[in-house]
């Protein structure tokens, strides 16, 4: 350093003497703000490289953030498509829950309009033959189940109880030979009276040729029979043909899958008509 | 160049400078007596005494310009070093030469108190080009004429003062 001030002695002097004369003229000379000119000065030289400076870090610093700001948003990505995966799940589910809802709704309005009593029972046993196809359920006369009382399930119609004992019923299912359920069609309103078979279809019987049933229609009872109440569900209509000059064959699938049958509904007609009484002795 | 003529030097410029600009005007600020009479010195001394010696005059000038002290204070130092540099460099001897030498320096202040002006936010006139090229004229001109009178006078008197000695 001593080296270098010898060596440049007089460059030395001469930058002191120019700095001494900067800093003299900046005491001096206030601005109207009353900041230092040297400041001043000092700011139109430093103000440049402060810009530049401020300028490159803010750029760094930007894509710095908008890199931080990608991997959030990758984070938020994949927390979005966890939580849609599981809304989707929820929504399947409260699918799921809302049919079931809808179906226990219908059951109840079925219940106020009909003034049907509903007795939940568990199926116990299948008819041996196969010709006659019935089942067995664990509810009986010690819970109110009575003789021609209608079964269904959340599908649609399943049968009529034909057997009581204290414990348990016999129901005859829709698609039994001996099963005779008055039916309406869903679209033409045609009227007729289906009949069992024996195996997993069903006839609709006494419809005259005239009449336009669709394939593809559904199938309700009609409630004509005083039996069955009507608008339950029975199946859809599969084929329709010419049996002979008078009449259509109409061929039904049931809609109630009778083979995975687990549980249904009795219901119980509270207080029985006179009408239906003398019907249901006739039957007898 | 001893002190003491220095101080004699300085006392005959300072009067001078105020008559000469009181008797032509005070547009006639082409004559600056006092950068004259740094880049006179500047011939003669050398080194750091010079830079301090330049100081002062600028100190002077601009205490006496009643405006801020420093301006020339700081273009002063400069100024006659390079005049130094310039001089001892180049032998310059001849009359053009020391005019251009002169012109040059002069318009050189005048940059540098503008540039200094500018950076500091001074509020002055700015001169325009064709004032800094006159007062160049100006110095340059009265610099030649007052270097060379007393080299004129005293060959036709035949005297031999100290460095003028033309022999």
């Amino acid at each position: 350093m001593k080296n270098l001030y010898k060596k440049h002695k007089l460059l030395f002097h001469l930058i002191a003497v120019l700095l001494l004369q900067i800093i003299l003229l900046s005491l001096q000379i206030q601005t109207s703000k009353n900041i230092s000119i040297f400041s001043t000065a000092v700011s139109t030289v430093v103000t440049p490289i402060q810009s530049g400076s401020d300028f490159t870090f803010r750029k760094i610093a930007d894509t710095w953030n908008n890199y931080v700001t990608f991997r959030n948003y990758k984070d938020m990505y994949w927390k979005a498509k966890k939580r849609i995966y599981e809304l989707e799940k929820q929504m399947v589910l409260n699918d799921r829950l809302t049919k079931r809802i809808e179906e226990l709704e219908a059951l109840l309005k079925f219940h106020k309009t009909y003034n049907f009593k509903n007795e939940p029972a568990i199926l116990t046993g299948v008819g041996p033959s196969s010709q006659f196809k019935t089942i067995y359920v664990n509810k009986g006369s010690s819970s109110g189940i009575k003789r021609f009382s209608p079964v269904i399930n959340n599908l649609g119609l399943v049968g009529i109880v034909i057997l009581t004992t204290p414990i348990t019923s016999q129901v005859q299912l829709a698609t039994d030979a001996n099963s005779s359920i008055s039916v309406v069609t869903g679209l033409g309103h045609v009227r007729g009276v289906l009949k069992g078979s024996g195996n997993d279809l069903m006839k609709i019987e006494f419809v005259d040729k005239l009449e336009h049933v669709r394939v593809g229609e559904k199938v309700y009872t009609s409630g004509m029979d005083h039996i069955y109440p009507p608008d339950i569900l029975v199946g859809t209509v599969v084929n329709v043909s010419l049996d002979d000059e008078l009449f259509l064959s109409i061929t039904v699938k049931p809609t109630v899958d009778f083979a995975h049958l687990d549980s249904v509904l009795i219901l119980i007609r509270e207080s029985v008509v006179p009408e239906d009484l003398k019907l249901l002795e006739g039957l007898e | 160049m001893k002190i003491s003529r220095i101080l004699i030097l300085l006392l005959l410029t300072i009067p001078a400078q105020v008559l000469l600009l009181k008797v032509l005007g005070q547009q006639f600020y082409w004559f600056d007596l006092l950068l004259l009479l740094t880049l006179y010195i500047a011939f003669y001394i050398q080194g750091i005494p010079l830079i301090y010696i330049a100081l002062a005059l600028g100190i002077i000038k601009d205490a006496l310009s009643g405006g801020l002290i420093g301006l020339n204070g700081f273009s002063f130092p400069i100024l006659a070093l390079v005049c130094m540099i310039l001089y001892t460099r180049l032998k310059i001897s001849k009359f053009y030469a020391q005019f251009m030498l002169i012109f040059s320096l002069s318009f050189l202040n005048a940059m540098i108190i503008t540039f200094i002006s500018w950076v500091f936010g001074i509020d002055i006139i700015y001169p325009s080009i064709l004032e800094y090229i006159y007062t160049g004229l100006g110095n340059g001109i009265l610099f030649v004429i007052l270097m060379n009178l007393p080299k004129i006078f005293i060959r036709q008197n035949k005297l031999t003062p100290g460095r003028y000695n033309v022999r």
